[in-house]
């Protein structure tokens, strides 16, 4: 029988996770997301303190206590800076943290953001070979002897040939006893089945402009952005590789860290990026064994010439055939006019360019952190959502 | 004694079974030797019961506040992880727990050594005894067992019927005010609540002094003229106030205003009733906690180690002192503990021996010389008997404030200590008139804040208008906002509270509705200028 406690005990724990939910939602809205990326696969999320609320005293600025002391001792101190203390915090900040698995965190985001689950393209799914213990076999090495088996064959064995109900003398034991003995042709051994498995992975190509005009502050929403990206993707593939891609008129890949510092003066040539990134399809990534899912991060600038070649480079080696997504992000432009971007759009209304192409475009106002994660997010919204929601966001 | 036919049964003597575990057969044969000492004693408590428990089945019933059925709430939960925590870290753990009902539980842990178990019961018959003799646990319900359990399944019906996560919600705000009680009410025996007859009304007759019917000449000289003719204005007034249904004095009980007045389904008054039952139930054990915890060990002290009954079941007649030093040192915190039940300890252990040796008396206060005040000695005994009387009589407030005085306060060491801006704790005084008003504040009305309900109906606009008692120290501004959104959710009206900030300037919180950011702070202008008082 369940002990009483245990239902109010669940119903507590139900309490608990509510207000995660509640704190879960804070923490993606005010973009302190951004700031805390979890350690060790885990986030850091404070909760309020669980407790009924009842009217009670503030602040407990004077006491009594007892000891060997003359007025004016000081028998303690507070850090005044610290604020916690015996201030028993009059504000809400004060609570519980606790760490949560970034399954949880993401399972949250995918509902709160409605994204869909990432699908790998069909031809695509390999398959890799598992080894599982579940056959039975009548021979094998003793280490792997199914005892439970072998007892059972050697009692079947014994009740069919009526030999069960022989006692046996067995020194040290009073009375005699029944016994089963295994002999050889009774033993089972474990064998080993090979299972296939399908199986998938994924190549996420991260590109950025990398021209003068993309600041400081472009290249940390880039950062931002990117992390949660590649959080995302990894949820859904096995194994996933990773390539940087940076570029001003000629198109070079770097390491992570270079990516999102690297900083340089001159000019823009989009495509370059793009000639680069269908170079490594040929020997280095085939297409066939990888579902490629593609970032491309501008600021909108490009030699104007340039759009075209893009495009056209885009249409040629960048097909639904070849990657799953090809995702191109503009931060802070100067003008929609003769962007990047407005040429994908263009020829994305004109047929020219497949579905598997999306835009999204982060334009900031004030900077707040509020509006800048809400930008961030509605920006993956856009990116990785279904359709109709991609619609709805770019309204 | 109810319980007549309990006594000698074998359910007394510890051969009960279940719930738990079987007494262990050393603890078992010195039972009834630990009850004789403590009937010689003088402890005249309820039939006890004992029961053996294990660390998981203790933490339930604790958290259930030591009744094995409640109704299902997520705070019991609460207590019960916290508990588990607790234990597995190995900050504290419950040696003992017994309740107010007749026959009284003595719950022991089954990983408490035999000392400790012997201990723990002369403690918890300490216990019973407070429970059945003191002035403020007359009215208790002693069956409060059954009647916990009849709450749980009568609330459970409700779940059932009405939903579990709307019952819940109510509970939830109900829970909120449960501390928003007039304690002395506790004495009130219960009522069934009139019903609402249309024309229903209440006669008032004036107050008159009683002449004899041989005297009836005396009647005009002694209820004069002037005494009736104001008897029968304040009865007019009176009259008046209930027609347009003002209140006259402010209302302490606020839960049980409430209860009484708020507009509520009948379900919700029943759950209400309930709740309101289990808050007075408890509110004596919060005013006597001091008094009741210090007897409680002052019988556990006097019985184990000064009557040797450490020595039970033990080896030799002088085993167990030790452990049992250290048991107490653990329950009552060190030499400069400020733990309350160390409080109430000392203090016991002071008047019994002021009133053994005839410290007391204008005598002894006219005595002048320190010398001669540290020889006094009279030789009366009658300590333990004052002990007994304090017992009947007294809660916190009262013994704190008749026997701590400047003799206690040095002996024990007090002293009063204050923060200073730069987080400093300084020291202040060893005065004891100083510290007994600290002490008292601490133990007067539970060590809440008194709020009352001036007027339900403020300015004629159905506002519900309550007032803090500012005595210096300020509100935890969080919690009261979450209360009043809860009063809101009950008596579906506005509410506002008067309090002070701690420099003193007003402030006035006001719910309009029911939610999280509906509770405003307005200074008192704002307030003039909100709701159109002019000046």
């Amino acid at each position: 029988m369940p002990r009483r406690i245990e239902e109010d005990h669940n119903s507590f724990r139900d309490v608990v996770s509510g207000k995660i939910r509640k704190a879960l939602k804070k923490f993606i809205k005010t973009g302190s997301m951004f700031k805390n990326r979890g350690k060790n696969g885990k986030v850091q999320i404070s909760i309020p303190r669980i407790d009924i609320p009842h009217i009670v005293y503030g602040d407990n600025n004077s006491g009594v206590g007892r000891g060997d002391v003359k007025p004016g001792d000081v028998i303690g101190k507070d850090d005044p800076k610290d604020g916690k203390g015996n201030q028993a915090g009059q504000d809400e900040g004060e609570g519980i943290t606790i760490s949560l698995d970034m399954d949880e965190l993401l399972q949250f985001m995918q509902d709160e953001l409605e994204l869909p689950n990432l699908k790998p393209r069909e031809e695509n799914i390999l398959d890799e070979t598992k080894i599982k213990y579940t056959n039975i076999s009548l021979i094998g090495p003793e280490s792997l002897r199914h005892t439970r088996r072998t007892m059972l064959t050697a009692l079947k064995r014994l009740c069919s040939t009526g030999e069960i109900n022989k006692l046996h003398e067995i020194p040290g034991y009073k009375d005699p006893v029944k016994l089963i003995t295994p002999i050889n042709s009774d033993k089972r051994y474990r064998q080993h089945k090979e299972i296939r498995l399908p199986s998938s992975n994924a190549l996420i190509i991260f590109a950025r402009d990398g021209s003068a005009s993309m600041d400081q502050n472009k290249c940390d929403i880039v950062s931002d952005m990117s992390w949660w990206i590649d959080v995302w993707i990894k949820r859904f593939y096995k194994r996933t590789e990773r390539i940087y891609i940076w570029h001003d008129t000629v198109a070079q890949e770097v390491d992570e860290q270079k990516f999102y510092r690297y900083r340089f003066g001159g000019g823009t040539t989009c495509s370059s990026a793009l000639k680069l990134i269908s170079k490594q399809f040929e020997n280095r990534f085939p297409p066939q064994k990888y579902n490629i899912y593609v970032f491309y991060f501008t600021d909108g600038e490009n030699y104007p010439d340039d759009n075209g070649e893009f495009i056209n480079v885009l249409k040629e080696k960048f097909g639904p055939e070849t990657v799953n997504l090809f995702a191109v992000t503009q931060i802070q432009a100067y003008d929609y006019r003769n962007s990047v971007m407005e040429a994908v759009d263009t020829a994305v209304v004109d047929n020219v360019l497949g579905d598997h192409v999306k835009t999204a475009d982060i334009f900031l106002k004030t900077g707040a952190p509020e509006e800048r994660s809400d930008a961030i997010l509605s920006a993956i919204r856009q990116l990785m959502g279904a359709k109709g929601a991609a619609k709805a966001g770019s309204d | 004694m109810s319980n007549k036919f309990m006594y000698n049964s074998p359910i007394l003597l510890g051969s009960n079974t279940t719930p738990g575990v079987q007494i262990p057969p050393e603890l078992k044969k010195v039972i009834p030797d630990i009850f004789k000492a403590c009937q010689e004693f003088g402890l005249d408590y309820f039939p006890p019961i004992i029961q053996m428990l294990t660390h998981d089945e203790m933490s339930e019933v604790a958290s259930y506040g030591g009744f094995g059925v409640r109704y299902p709430h997520w705070k019991w939960g609460m207590e019960y992880e916290e508990m588990q925590r607790g234990y597995m870290h190995g900050m504290h753990r419950i040696y003992e727990m017994v309740i107010n009902t007749s026959p009284c539980f003595i719950y022991c842990l089954n990983s408490n050594t035999l000392l400790d178990n012997v201990t723990v019961i002369a403690h918890a018959l300490g216990h019973s005894h407070f429970f059945k003799n003191n002035l403020f646990f007359q009215h208790t319900n002693k069956n409060m067992l059954n009647e916990f359990a009849n709450h749980g399944t009568r609330i459970r019906r409700y779940m059932s019927r009405w939903g579990k996560e709307r019952v819940i919600e109510f509970i939830d705000n109900v829970l909120r005010i449960e501390t928003l009680v007039d304690n002395s009410k506790a004495w009130n025996t219960r009522q069934v609540k009139e019903p609402i007859i249309r024309d229903h009304r209440k006669y008032r007759q004036p107050r008159r002094m009683k002449t004899d019917s041989t005297r009836m000449y005396m009647d005009d000289w002694i209820n004069t003229k002037e005494f009736m003719e104001a008897e029968h204005k304040r009865i007019e007034k009176a009259e008046k106030a209930d027609d347009l249904g003002l209140m006259l004095k402010p209302e302490k009980d606020i839960f049980g205003w409430i209860k009484d007045n708020a507009n509520l389904k009948p379900w919700q008054s029943d759950i209400m009733a309930m709740l309101y039952e289990e808050a007075m139930y408890y509110a004596p054990q919060g005013m006597t906690k001091t008094a009741n915890e210090g007897f409680a060990s002052y019988c556990d002290y006097k019985l184990i180690a000064e009557q040797g009954l450490c020595a039970l079941g033990q080896d030799g007649h002088d085993y167990g002192i030790v452990e049992y030093a250290k048991h107490k040192m653990g329950v009552l915190g060190g030499k400069y503990s400020t733990n309350p039940y160390k409080l109430g300890f000392c203090l016991l252990l002071e008047i019994e021996e002021r009133w053994n040796k005839g410290k007391f008396g204008p005598e002894w206060e006219d005595v002048s010389s320190y010398k001669e005040k540290e020889n006094w000695d009279k030789n009366l005994g009658l300590g333990k008997e004052k002990i007994f009387e304090v017992v009947r009589l007294y809660d916190d407030v009262n013994l704190i404030n008749e026997f701590f005085d400047q003799d206690f306060c040095d002996k024990y060491q007090f002293f009063d200590w204050q923060k200073q801006e730069n987080g400093e704790y300084v020291v202040q005084s060893k005065d004891a008139s100083v510290i007994k008003k600290k002490l008292i504040a601490k133990h007067s009305n539970r060590g809440l804040p008194t709020i009352s309900l001036v007027d339900p109906n403020h300015l004629g606009k159905g506002i519900m208008l309550l007032e803090h008692a500012w005595n210096g120290r300020t509100l935890y501004i969080p919690y009261v906002n979450e209360t009043l959104v809860s009063i809101n959710f009950l008596t579906g009206k506005p509410v506002l509270l008067a309090s002070r900030d701690k420099n003193g300037e007003e402030i006035i919180f006001y719910c309009e509705g029911y939610g999280d950011s509906q509770v405003h702070q307005l200074t008192r202008a704002k307030y003039r200028r909100e709701f159109g008082i002019s000046v």
